[in-house]
């Protein structure tokens, strides 16, 4: 059977645009330097803890941090995006983090870091009231700067759900807590580095 | 002398008309201390009491009555915020009429946040004497709008048909309300039924389907000049005016193979372009806030439903967008077109039911059993819609956050209600 | 308007620039606005004559009235031993016009339902044509659930309305 050379030449082009598009939806030709941050600089230690944050069971509320997955993945060492802080912990990568926590989970420090941070979910959960005709599938982010004391300095919207109610019912339920009264038992450098900025994902599914 | 007159007249005639009913609230409403306004006591009542109706009908708020206050300041320096902290509340309001003689009245009004012991807003509303309310529904829609971040309502205006019986004849009217139900005005007067009234985008014209002729035809008129004119001439009857987003196009069901059909008119050039061609009904045609879809009802499936068509693509096939239950029609879109709300019959029952586009089951918005029409708020957060009780239809509103209220009964029955869009 | 809007416009821009000069600490919302309020017109809507019908006709055609189902069009037997009557009598009138006017019940939308009542006639028409009677004979119309017989809200009355004249 003869084959012309041109249909050979043809499907062969063919071909390698079609593997190239196929690569490049697989990521193929992705590269790192492309990443941006999850958040902004207050990417601190403490949003490791996701594994901590509590599902919701029947009740609609559940305030989980945000994960850091996206982050893990490509191993990216994100000491600039980090503000500046007194410890030497964390030039660890995440990686190690979480793999350090993974295997000692009965660390003390760690231990308390989580048990406080299901106390703040454990807050704001009971003061949201989640609006009414509200369609599946919302989430927003709110930031909060929380002073020594426990006192909800500023919150900010820093990812709106689309819709308004939805996002006015996070803020009402910070406002509503005002302040974290179990704040004068963290200790010293805990808080600085894990609960001075926190990041709350408001997200009932 | 003559202005006092007018004064003492006028809250007669204001306050015999208000009754608003305001039958249940939504769960975690803002709380909001209302100070009473600075000023003629009269007209600052008036203005107080409007304002905290408007804002009560939202939903979204709960007024601390003034004997509850700890304190009544009059102006920022008298604020004491503990003693609002101690009460919950959320944000303060204290106006003031400024100036005021025959042509014109200035009023206003600051807000401020409990929480961050600061002003939010300084705002001004210049009205004149006799057109108060207008003014304190801009007052009401200032605070809803600070507070929320959403645009409100209480300034914008609702359409809807009357029928009364007049010399033992039917007479039907079509008036304009205000969002409460108050002020309403007569733009037509006919013995024949009137139906379908919709308003043009920008609430300057209104269109409507009349049968003073004998058969159904839809009218265009102009809301200040009372102008009005056919949308088009034809032998058979029309129906249904829809207006598009940007306002260039009506679309109107039409009869003429005898059979409904949806069709759209240019209303520039009088174009006439048909969108469906099918052996059953088609009507009730809606359109998509960024104009790119137009929703109608069908019998093609067997009953009524509810189907989507792009008009990007030309001879597109309708999209069946309603599964449950079998009769869905009437639909329109919410405001930022992630959802619907329509007319949905289950178990005999007709409701109003609201759908997200992005799930697959209809949530059921009212309790009666003949309600129809609903209409949507421009700020896409309330809906009215006419209920039939005790063989008497008046009109009734909800909003997404859960509250309901009735608008005031009125001389004979009232239908087909329709919302303007924002006029402020 | 929007001479008036453009002046509230210009008002705001000013008082917003303003503020900004100012520079407060917090970030404050200043307005100033003018109320709008429209004027309206009332019309009323012009009285058409109807045409008074011929007496004869209205004798003969009297009880001429077609039932239907709920949210259906066909015809049912009954319908159709009262239409064939009427197919007789126009028969025997050549001259004899009809106006089939359809109605429905009140429930569901007042727009579907226009356009059942429509179906209704439509259906009666087609029967009418499908018998010999000349299209120019018959015109047709629908008045939807605006013109019910029966004002129950009960199945008796609902039943009563849907339904089609012929005059």
């Amino acid at each position: 059977m003869e084959v012309k050379s041109e249909y050979l030449i043809a499907s062969f082009f063919s071909f390698l645009i079609h593997a190239l598009i196929i690569l490049y939806l697989m990521d193929f030709f992705y590269s790192e330097k492309q990443i941006r941050p999850v958040l902004s600089q207050t990417v601190d230690v403490n949003l490791i803890f996701e594994e901590e944050i509590i599902k919701p069971k029947k009740l609609p509320e559940a305030v989980k941090v945000p994960s850091v997955n996206q982050v893990v993945d490509k191993d990216i060492n994100i000491e600039q995006d980090i503000k500046p802080t007194n410890t030497d912990e964390i030039n660890i990568s995440i990686n190690d983090l979480i793999k350090i926590d993974k295997a000692e989970i009965a660390s003390s420090s760690e231990k308390e870091i989580n048990q406080i941070s299901s106390m703040i979910v454990n807050m704001v959960e009971s003061a949201w009231v989640k609006p009414k005709n509200i369609q599946d599938g919302l989430v927003c982010d709110l930031r909060l700067v929380v002073n020594r004391n426990g006192r909800i300095i500023s919150v900010s919207l820093i990812k709106s759900s689309g819709n308004i109610r939805f996002d006015n019912s996070a803020m009402k339920a910070v406002n509503r807590v005002e302040s974290f009264n179990f704040y004068n038992k963290i200790p010293n450098n805990l808080y600085a580095d894990n609960f001075k900025k926190i990041v709350i994902t408001f997200n009932p599914s | 002398m003559k202005k006092i007159l007018v004064i003492f007249l006028l809250p007669q005639l204001i306050f015999a008309e208000l009754v608003l009913e305001i039958t249940q609230g939504s769960d975690d409403p803002y709380v909001i201390a209302l100070l009473d306004f600075d000023g003629d006591e009269i007209i600052a009542k008036q203005i107080t009491e409007i304002v905290n109706n408007d804002l009560n009908r939202t939903g979204e708020f709960k007024i601390i009555s003034k004997e509850k206050l700890l304190s009544s300041p009059k102006s920022e320096e008298e604020i004491n915020f503990n003693d609002f902290k101690l009460l919950n509340i959320d944000y303060i309001v204290i106006g003031a009429l400024d100036s005021e003689d025959q042509f014109n009245l200035s009023v206003s009004y600051q807000i401020f946040s409990v929480l961050n012991e600061n002003k939010i807003r300084t705002s001004k509303v210049l009205g004149i004497p006799n057109k108060i309310k207008q003014l304190a529904h801009y007052i009401s829609d200032g605070i809803y709008e600070e507070v929320t971040g959403l645009k409100g309502v209480a300034s914008t205006k609702i359409l809807y048909v009357s029928e009364q019986e007049e010399n033992n004849k039917s007479l039907y009217q079509l008036v304009v309300a205000d969002a409460d139900g108050a002020n309403e005005q007569i733009l037509l007067k006919s013995y024949e039924p009137i139906i379908s009234p919709a308003w043009s985008p920008d609430s300057k014209e209104i269109a409507y389907v009349s049968f003073e002729t004998g058969i159904a035809r839809v009218y265009i008129q102009n809301i200040s000049s009372g102008k009005r004119r056919v949308a088009i001439q034809n032998t058979k009857q029309i129906s249904s005016p829809a207006w598009s987003p940007n306002g260039n196009f009506l679309s109107l069901t039409m009869y003429q193979d005898g059979n409904a059909e949806i069709y759209i008119l240019n209303l520039k050039n009088n174009n006439l372009t048909r969108l469906t061609n099918h052996y059953s009904i088609d009507t009730e045609s809606s359109w998509s806030p960024d104009g790119s879809s137009i929703m109608f009802t069908s019998g093609r499936s067997g009953s009524p439903q509810l189907y989507e068509i792009k008009l990007s693509r030309f001879n597109s096939k309708p999209k069946r967008i309603t599964f449950e239950g079998n009769y869905n029609a009437k639909g329109s879109y919410l405001k930022n077109g992630d959802g619907i709300i329509f007319v949905h019959r289950s178990n005999n029952d007709f409701k109003i039911a609201l759908k997200y586009f992005n799930e697959n089951f209809i949530r059921p918005l009212t309790e009666s059993k003949l309600d129809e029409s609903p209409s949507i708020s421009p700020n896409g957060n309330v809906i009215i819609y006419a209920v039939t009780e005790n063989g008497e239809s008046l009109l009734s509103g909800l909003t997404l956050s859960g509250a309901r209220f009735r608008l005031p009964a009125k001389k004979g029955e009232v239908r087909e209600p329709a919302w303007s869009g924002f006029l402020r | 308007m929007s001479i008036i809007n453009s002046k509230g416009i210009q008002n705001f821009l000013f008082a917003s620039a303003f503020i900004i000069f100012l520079s407060s600490c917090s970030s404050m919302n200043v307005t100033e606005e003018r109320v709008y309020d429209g004027g309206i017109k009332t019309v009323e809507a012009s009285v058409v004559e109807v045409k008074d019908l011929d007496y004869e006709t209205k004798a003969i055609f009297a009880n001429a009235t077609v039932f239907f189902e709920f949210d259906s069009y066909n015809l049912t037997s009954k319908s159709i031993q009262t239409l064939k009557s009427v197919v007789s009598v126009m028969n025997a009138n050549i001259e004899l016009k009809i106006i089939l006017a359809g109605h429905a019940d009140e429930r569901g939308t007042r727009e579907y339902n226009l356009a059942l009542g429509q179906r209704r006639a439509e259906s009666v028409r087609n029967y009418f044509l499908l018998n010999g009677i000349t299209p120019s004979r018959i015109s047709v119309k629908s008045y939807g659930e605006e013109r019910p017989l029966a004002s129950g809200n009960d199945e008796v009355s609902y039943a009563k309305n849907r339904r089609v004249e012929i005059n």
